[in-house]
């Protein structure tokens, strides 16, 4: 007989032995939570029933255990609320009925534990801003060291790239448990570099990072400025490559773009392959909230999660935290989340995404860019240096704000229409075919965003 | 048995025990208390299987031995007592208790104390101690908006937070919530605090442990300590300790409700803001007392309009500071005075982003600064 029917039956021959009063008050919502090694441990709704059942009825108890299963020889009760007795039943029940586990089933102890279990490729959703970045990575960790060494992927804050690093560790880590890897972020190689230096444990930290088959590193653009350790690096470098070991890096801006970084180290980065994730398209998004909503164990109709996706669409994070939001909302007042509580949910966050920006600041944030000095953008100076500049702020105040090109030519010191014009569509030409120019424009777009 | 000791002593345990006695049916004794006399002490419990007391009070014990009276004709024989003796004398003789005080006496039968339960005792040692008059006067501010719901019973109690450098109490009923922090020192946190902290975060205590607590605190013994044993919580106040049952269940996340920041602040006084809010309830009839707000920022007042079609309509002005920019939004009238009343102080502060999102109201500092211990957030009327 099972847990279930053993109580059953000793709690019948228990119930004649005790007036009714003390049987409904001591023993309801009992359960047996396990019955193993000739010892019954008991499921009781709170610390009364605990010392009543152990120190009273301890005898009485035992007796009619022992009635149904000759060799149990002692019991012990345990505080269980309702629901978490029943859950332990049922997992108590598959456990004994499957005997010893199989390996799989049980609970893994991290191999790595800087990698974390959460970011897998199974759990990226893709879309056109990434969809090259993660098939590099893919490629990668399907054969390491020898497609893509070594991989650089940039792209602005919380769009994904730390789920792309890690995920090529947990491929690796699923797939070949031997493999040594190594995932840290340049800042905490900077300070270990520096610690292991002033402990004198420098060849120490040395054979470390260079035994690893795969070294991923975040956010490299840290390492800017920083001469000793990127010598340290530039070493690390060029002994894990040329032993055919896996190098991957990341980044907030390509190689080119990270100021102070020595030219050695630059152009090994630029060596390898360079993929960028971008900003999720609105299909993205919808995506990856159904996603993380399923994950949570919700299910969100569409009209909610086109609402939620139109109206956060600067990163990932943003996006998981406006989920988050909108699923506390809900759990608080008890009700689906619909468009209602949607809107009410994110107002806040929404509205405060929509800060008017003026002329002004983008002039400024452009001036800033190109380390030139707002009022010479709007003066009437056609020196080279300041021309482009220029032009590259009226077309962003007409793409960012639709301003009309007369306003636009009054705001840059009383220009004609016509000049804001041909500025508009030169960029506009430029930009299919000058990628360096497209950095600049994303760059700063980023930093209006960011108000 | 046979024991003296101070009156008042026995009259506070007492009346303290009485309100935890169980009032069911199914165990006739848990009506009553067991009154203990053993080394020099008295130790008097009581219970109802959800909550358990237990007192201590010194004692000079002639003669050993315990026994079990009903609560309430106890209670009732001490509170009508003239306080002209200092001391009462307890004895037990065939099975009845005898007292004597005074020019008062009485005899009440007793029960077999075999019958009645065991209260669990604590282990280990704190997981936190505070001052108790702090800890009662944060545990009122929450009382108000907890959930009375039976369907949600996570509602139905506090949530107590163990923050790093706060205790956090909670309360809602899914209208409104308020949280409150109280400080806590590096001396006022037990060893296994740190990892309680990181391991459990907080536990959900039932609103009858915490409105008994609130009425038993009165200084005795300065702080109260908290001690966390395997879903059960104990408390320790001076020479009384309590022990609870936790509701389980998990608590809704409600910090991603609290908005970060408020695009517009509205000070006023409190007085002034309750008075109106009164005047404006009687016109808004029984209708969820829906009240119109206009925070006019540049003229500097708060404009409260209601109005019913029954009964008519009204409207108010207060002069307030106000940061930010206009805003109009419709309110519950009562949650709004709940929340005011609860703040405590002179003035508090109406934080508003839009009329859909949910609404702060945070006490203001004697120099005119908002503080961040205390905060009610409730939800505006759609219009």
């Amino acid at each position: 007989m099972n847990n279930e029917e053993l109580w059953k039956s000793a709690l019948g021959e228990i119930e004649l032995s005790i007036s009714k009063a003390n049987f409904i008050t001591w023993f309801k919502n009992t359960y047996i939570i396990s019955n193993s090694q000739r010892k019954v441990v008991i499921g009781v709704p709170n610390g009364f029933a605990k010392e009543w059942l152990e120190n009273k009825y301890n005898s009485y108890i035992i007796k009619a255990l022992r009635n149904l299963q000759e060799d149990i020889l002692e019991i012990s009760c345990v505080i269980t609320s309702d629901t978490e007795a029943k859950r332990q039943v049922d997992s108590v029940v598959s456990l004994s009925a499957d005997g010893p586990l199989p390996a799989q089933k049980m609970p893994q102890i991290r191999q790595n534990p800087t990698i974390n279990p959460r970011y897998t490729f199974e759990n990226f959703v893709i879309g056109g801003s990434n969809e090259l970045a993660r098939a590099a990575c893919y490629a990668v960790s399907q054969s390491l060291g020898t497609v893509y060494n070594p991989l650089f992927i940039y792209g602005g804050v919380g769009l994904g790239k730390t789920h792309l690093l890690q995920s090529i560790g947990n491929e690796i880590i699923k797939s070949d448990p031997a493999k040594k890897i190594i995932y840290t972020t340049s800042e905490k190689f900077t300070s270990e570099f520096v610690n292991s230096i002033e402990a004198g444990r420098i060849n120490e930290f040395k054979d470390r990072y260079r035994q690893v088959d795969l070294m991923i590193i975040d956010d490299v653009q840290f390492l800017s400025g920083k001469e000793k350790t990127q010598e340290e690096f530039f070493h690390l470098f060029n002994t894990l490559y040329q032993n055919n070991k896996q190098i991957v890096l990341s980044s907030d801006r390509p190689p080119r773009s990270i100021a102070t970084i020595e030219e050695r180290l630059r152009s090994r980065f630029e060596g390898g392959m360079i993929a960028d994730v971008g900003r999720p398209e609105l299909e993205t998004r919808i995506a990856i909230l159904k996603n993380k909503a399923e994950e949570k164990g919700f299910s969100i109709e569409e009209p909610v999660l086109n609402y939620v996706a139109s109206n956060v669409t600067h990163n990932i994070r943003e996006l998981e935290g406006a989920l988050n939001k909108l699923i506390a909302h809900c759990q608080l007042q008890d009700i689906e989340p619909n468009l209602e509580t949607a809107e009410a949910a994110l107002s806040e966050l929404i509205l405060s995404a929509k800060k008017p920006i003026t002329h002004k600041q983008i002039v400024e944030f452009v001036g800033e860019y190109f380390n030139i000095n707002p009022e010479d953008i709007i003066s009437q100076g056609r020196k080279s240096k300041v021309v482009k500049p220029r032009q590259i702020a009226m077309y962003l105040i007409r793409e960012e704000l639709s301003a009309s090109y007369p306003s636009i030519g009054e705001y840059f010191g009383g220009r004609d229409h016509t000049t804001a014009i041909h500025a508009y569509e030169k960029v506009k030409t430029e930009l299919k075919n000058n990628n360096s120019l497209l950095e600049d424009i994303k760059r700063i777009k980023t930093q209006i965003e960011q108000l | 048995m046979k024991a003296f000791c101070l009156l008042n002593n026995f009259k506070q345990a007492i009346q303290n025990s009485e309100r935890i006695t169980g009032k069911q049916v199914n165990l006739p004794i848990l009506n009553n208390i067991l009154i203990r006399a053993k080394n020099d002490e008295l130790v008097i419990l009581a219970t109802n299987l959800e909550l358990g007391i237990k007192s201590k009070i010194n004692t000079k014990v002639q003669k050993d031995g315990e026994i079990a009276v009903p609560a309430r004709v106890l209670s009732g024989f001490l509170a009508n007592l003239s306080q002209e003796s200092e001391k009462i004398q307890l004895e037990v003789r065939n099975q009845t208790l005898h007292l004597k005080t005074g020019p008062h006496s009485a005899s009440i039968k007793g029960l077999n104390t075999d019958e009645f339960p065991i209260i669990p005792e604590k282990k280990g040692t704190f997981l936190f101690k505070i001052d108790q008059f702090s800890f009662k006067n944060a545990l009122l501010k929450t009382f108000f908006s907890i959930g009375m719901a039976e369907s949600r019973q996570e509602l139905t109690g506090i949530y107590l937070g163990f923050g790093e450098k706060h205790l956090v109490m909670t309360s809602t009923d899914s209208f409104r919530l308020t949280e409150v922090k109280l400080p806590l020192s590096g001396e006022n946190k037990g060893v296994d605090y740190p990892t309680v902290g990181e391991n459990i975060g907080s536990v959900i205590i039932p609103f009858s442990t915490l409105n008994e607590i609130a009425r038993i605190i009165d200084g005795e013994g300065d702080k109260i300590e908290f001690y966390l044993n395997e879903n059960q919580a104990f408390f320790k106040l001076g020479s009384t300790q309590l022990v609870s049952r936790l509701i389980s269940g998990k608590y809704p996340d409600y910090e991603q409700v609290i908005p970060a920041k408020f695009g517009t602040q509205a000070v006023v006084e409190s007085e002034n803001f309750l008075r109106v809010l009164r005047m404006a309830n009687v016109f808004s009839g029984g209708r969820s007392g829906e009240i119109q707000l206009s925070l006019e920022a540049e003229k500097e007042k708060l404009i409260i309009n209601s109005e019913s079609e029954e009964l008519g309509s009204n409207q108010s002005e207060i002069s307030s500071k106000i940061l930010g920019s206009k805003q109009n939004l419709t309110l519950n009238g009562k949650y709004l005075m709940d929340a005011i009343q609860a703040a405590g102080s002179e003035k508090v502060a109406l934080m508003v982003n839009n009329p859909a999102a949910p609404i702060g109201i945070r006490s203001v500092s004697g120099e005119g600064k908002i503080k961040e211990d205390f905060v009610c957030i409730i939800m505006p009327i759609k219009k």
